[in-house]
């Protein structure tokens, strides 16, 4: 059979994509300890525990670093009043489990008596493997299986015994943190390589944000997860299956630092709008953004920035100023293509979030803009440097004319000028995202720069971050630190340069970039062991 | 056409802003709809001076039988002629229930059960003189409230069927103002613990344009006296002394459409109002 010519270079096409030129050489990063945020111990909670049970809030707050969470996890030590809190909600967990209706899930086997130590040692092997998401020692098992033992003879309760087992392995290190240490690469590809039950748990909580499956494990503990194949196998498994929208949900949110939204204030009398329940909607406008157009229906990326479609409740379609498209919870709309809202950009989530309690700030926005979208780095404001921002005269009645003064300065003006020119072009939105076209009587002008260029209005500014040659970097960058959970070195930009190029040839969709990081080096190689790499 | 009262100087800001904004919506383009956030009867405030519309097109002082003797007041900018007999019972109202009737009505907006909605088709290019389609109806749904305790601009409200609607198929703009007539709407008061149905008859609306989205006006025109006494015999717990007070008040101040015995059927009642955009589902 003769191929044509078009079919000859959609082959070539094809072999090239699926055949791309492997990641450069890296240095590792040395392996460190991330404890489970919050919604990973819940997700972990609720995959070992069930879904339905009360699981105390605010342990041990989150700590973001290097812009992330994920990041933070991995520099985050546990106070004394976490650990108290922990120990406090393993207990309040652990007589749940164990409580009448539900212990006949959770435990293999019907003990014998008050005390049955191989029914016990049954459940702290089965259940610990997935507590701690690898096989328990021997003397780990023989340990808390004396546990339980101990608590049921007092007690004259085999499962009151179990319930001092299970706080046990819920306390331990080992389920807090996700400890990932590597091991020697037998095959000698590599010095050190992730073993295939940390690379059960690194997949897992990437896409799923939550403890491996039994699947997983048992993947784990046939060898394969660090088998390219078999690691495909379950990265394919783990992607296509619905619970990925909520690991890389988490992802997106920890990106554009979403979860600062549970702590939204602003001031009432000015935006009449803000509510106890705004800053929940708008998070789940953005993230139904991403999962919707970015993984549901695999869109580029970039496209984020400049999408016409949205997905509101009636809260932000008040705020939004449009028709709400359903009645009750969320719906797509479509924004009016006249106006200058669009994309994520125009959402209450970052208008909201990167504003101050009582006005907008063109300087936050653009400083978000800058480093966390752009990844470029911004110097601090000068310590003698007066910040503050003029009031409202009869010279200078737009924020526009009242930052001017921060421009003009030569003390201010240089990281101003990077901050507040992008800035400016979200004037048409005030502190929690509604549209305005004025401010004190005077026309909004909403024009603004980026690198270079000119826009006119918001919907200018999304597509100059669309274009700009930063944003699908920036993007790559902080999706390895989040799964990686590290910054990254200098001398591993090969490797991130390799994975925009691969993610720009893939046509910005999410669910390539994530198989190209997990089987890179960057996802599977472990570093030395540093002693300064992990709290 | 009657006489209205023009625009007020202080209502009128409508911005070059809000005309932009109008200006951009694409022709054809479906109609503007706003709810109103806050309504109120107009009062007189000062004695002899009230918001309102000259009703009957005369003006009318204690001689007037075509008016009952009823004087007729001025408005803030010193036009005579306005109807607003209402305004001088509503005191008396008030201390006879002993509750803020205001305060009722205020309190039915903000829960939802008073939904006034205007609905205006052809308001985008906003050419002085030219025809809107006015519509008045009433939404439900319940609707959040800003921390000014007044319904939030921008929601989507449900069309109440069970309610009235008014079509002017013709008001016209004038300046910053959409005037509309003739405007006949039956509207549920809370007067005692009960709602009962105020028809204002043959009246006028206007609605100004303060900006994006915010709006104010009043509507007046003429309720009929027996409505509002049938209206009131339905009601239970109200005492023949009270029911018969505002029998009495409401026979010495009817001021408009007098029958052949030179006595008036009608009662003037203006009301004013605040309104925010709203939207309306469509299905």
């Amino acid at each position: 059979m003769r191929l044509s010519g078009p079919a000859v270079a959609l082959l070539a096409l094809t072999l090239l994509a699926g055949c791309p030129q492997p990641m450069p050489d890296i240095t590792p990063e040395p392996p460190v300890l991330r404890r489970l945020t919050a919604a990973q111990f819940h997700n972990t909670i609720g995959d070992l525990l069930g879904d339905d049970l009360y699981i105390p809030e605010g342990l041990e707050p989150d700590l973001r670093a290097g812009g992330l969470l994920e990041v933070g996890a991995s520099k985050a030590a546990l106070s004394p009043r976490g650990t108290e809190n922990f120990e406090q909600a393993a207990y309040v967990l652990a007589e749940q489990a164990m409580a009448e209706d539900r212990r006949g899930a959770l435990v293999p086997c019907t003990p014998t008596g008050p005390v049955d130590s191989a029914c016990a040692e049954t459940f702290v092997s089965e259940f610990g493997r997935r507590a701690w998401r690898r096989p328990l020692t021997d003397d780990e098992v023989q340990r808390l299986t004396g546990v339980a033992d101990q608590g049921a003879s007092t007690l004259g309760d085999f499962y009151g015994g179990l319930e001092f087992a299970l706080a046990g392995l819920l306390l331990a290190p080992e389920f807090l943190y996700r400890i990932e240490l590597g091991e020697a690469d037998p095959t000698g590809a590599w010095a050190r390589r992730y073993s295939d039950y940390e690379m059960a748990s690194r997949l897992s909580f990437l896409l799923w944000n939550s403890t491996p499956d039994d699947e997983l494990l048992d993947a784990a503990e046939r060898g394969e997860l660090t088998q390219e194949q078999g690691l495909r196998v379950q990265l394919e498994r783990l992607l296509t299956s619905p619970r990925s929208r909520e690991g890389l949900r988490a992802w997106f949110a920890d990106f554009l630092q979403l979860a600062d939204l549970d702590d939204l204030y602003k001031e009432t009398s000015v935006f009449m709008h803000m509510s106890d329940t705004l800053g929940a909607s708008a998070r789940e406008e953005t993230l139904l953004t991403f999962e919707t157009l970015a993984l549901e229906e695999a869109g580029d990326l970039r496209d984020l920035l400049t999408t016409r479609r949205t997905f509101i409740n009636r809260e932000l379609a008040a705020l939004y100023d449009m028709r709400a498209p359903a009645r009750d919870g969320f719906a797509e709309a479509a924004l009016d293509p006249d106006r200058p809202r669009r994309g994520l950009l125009g959402q209450a989530s970052f208008l909201s979030l990167h504003a101050h309690p009582v006005s907008s700030s063109p300087t936050l926005r653009g400083r978000f803009l800058r480093e966390v979208l752009l990844c470029q780095d911004l110097p601090g404001a000068l310590a003698d440097v007066d910040t503050s921002i003029p009031p409202v005269s009869e010279e200078a009645r737009t924020l526009r004319e009242r930052v001017q003064r921060h421009l003009e300065d030569p003390s201010c003006g240089g990281c101003h000028r990077l901050m507040d020119l992008p800035g400016l072009g979200l004037e048409h939105f005030d502190g929690i995202g509604r549209y305005r076209a004025s401010e004190e009587g005077v026309a909004i002008d909403a024009s603004g720069e980026l690198d270079g260029i000119q826009f006119d209005d918001a919907s200018g500014l999304a597509s100059a971050i669309h274009d700009h040659p930063d944003f699908i970097p920036c993007a790559v960058q902080t999706f390895v630190r989040y799964a990686t959970g590290v910054e990254e070195r200098q001398d591993q930009q090969d490797g991130l340069d390799w994975l925009s190029d691969q993610f720009a040839l893939r046509k910005h969709l999410v669910a390539e970039l994530v198989e190209d990081l997990v089987t890179s080096p960057l996802f599977r190689q472990a570093g030395t062991i540093s002693e300064e790499a992990s709290p | 056409m009657r006489r209205r009262a023009p625009l007020h100087a202080h209502l009128a800001i409508f911005s070059a802003a809000a005309m932009t904004a109008l200006g951009c919506q694409p022709q054809g383009s479906e109609p503007t709809v706003a709810v109103v956030s806050e309504l109120y009867f107009a009062s007189e405030e000062p004695s002899g001076v009230s918001v309102g519309f000259d009703l009957d097109e005369r003006t009318s002082d204690e001689n007037d039988t075509g008016g009952c003797g009823i004087p007729d007041l001025q408005d803030p900018e010193g036009r005579a002629g306005i109807d607003n007999s209402f305004a001088s019972v509503l005191p008396a109202l008030e201390l006879t229930e002993g509750v803020a009737v205001q305060a009722l009505i205020q309190a039915a907006v903000n829960s939802g059960e008073l939904l006034l909605m205007f609905e205006m088709d052809g308001l985008e290019t906003w050419t002085p003189g030219a025809c809107v389609g006015l519509s008045v109806l009433r939404g439900t749904g319940e609707p959040k409230l800003g921390s000014n305790d007044r319904l939030l601009g921008g929601q989507t409200y449900d069309r109440n069927l069970d309610a009235p609607h008014h079509a002017i198929d013709c008001a016209e703009i004038t300046g910053a103002t959409l005037e509309g007539s003739p405007f006949e709407y039956r509207l549920p008061l809370q007067i005692f613990d009960e709602y009962i149905d105020l028809t204002l008859l043959d009246g006028v609306i206007e609605i100004d344009m303060l900006g994006i989205g915010e709006y104010r006006g009043r509507f007046g025109g003429g309720v009929s006296v027996q409505e509002v006494k049938d209206n009131m015999a339905m009601i239970d717990g109200v005492g023949d002394e009270v029911r018969s007070l505002i029998d009495t008040v409401l026979n010495t101040r009817a001021d408009l459409q007098p029958d052949a015995a030179g006595i008036c059927q009608q009662i003037s009642v203006v009301f004013e109002f605040t309104a925010v955009s709203a939207y309306l589902f469509e299905d």
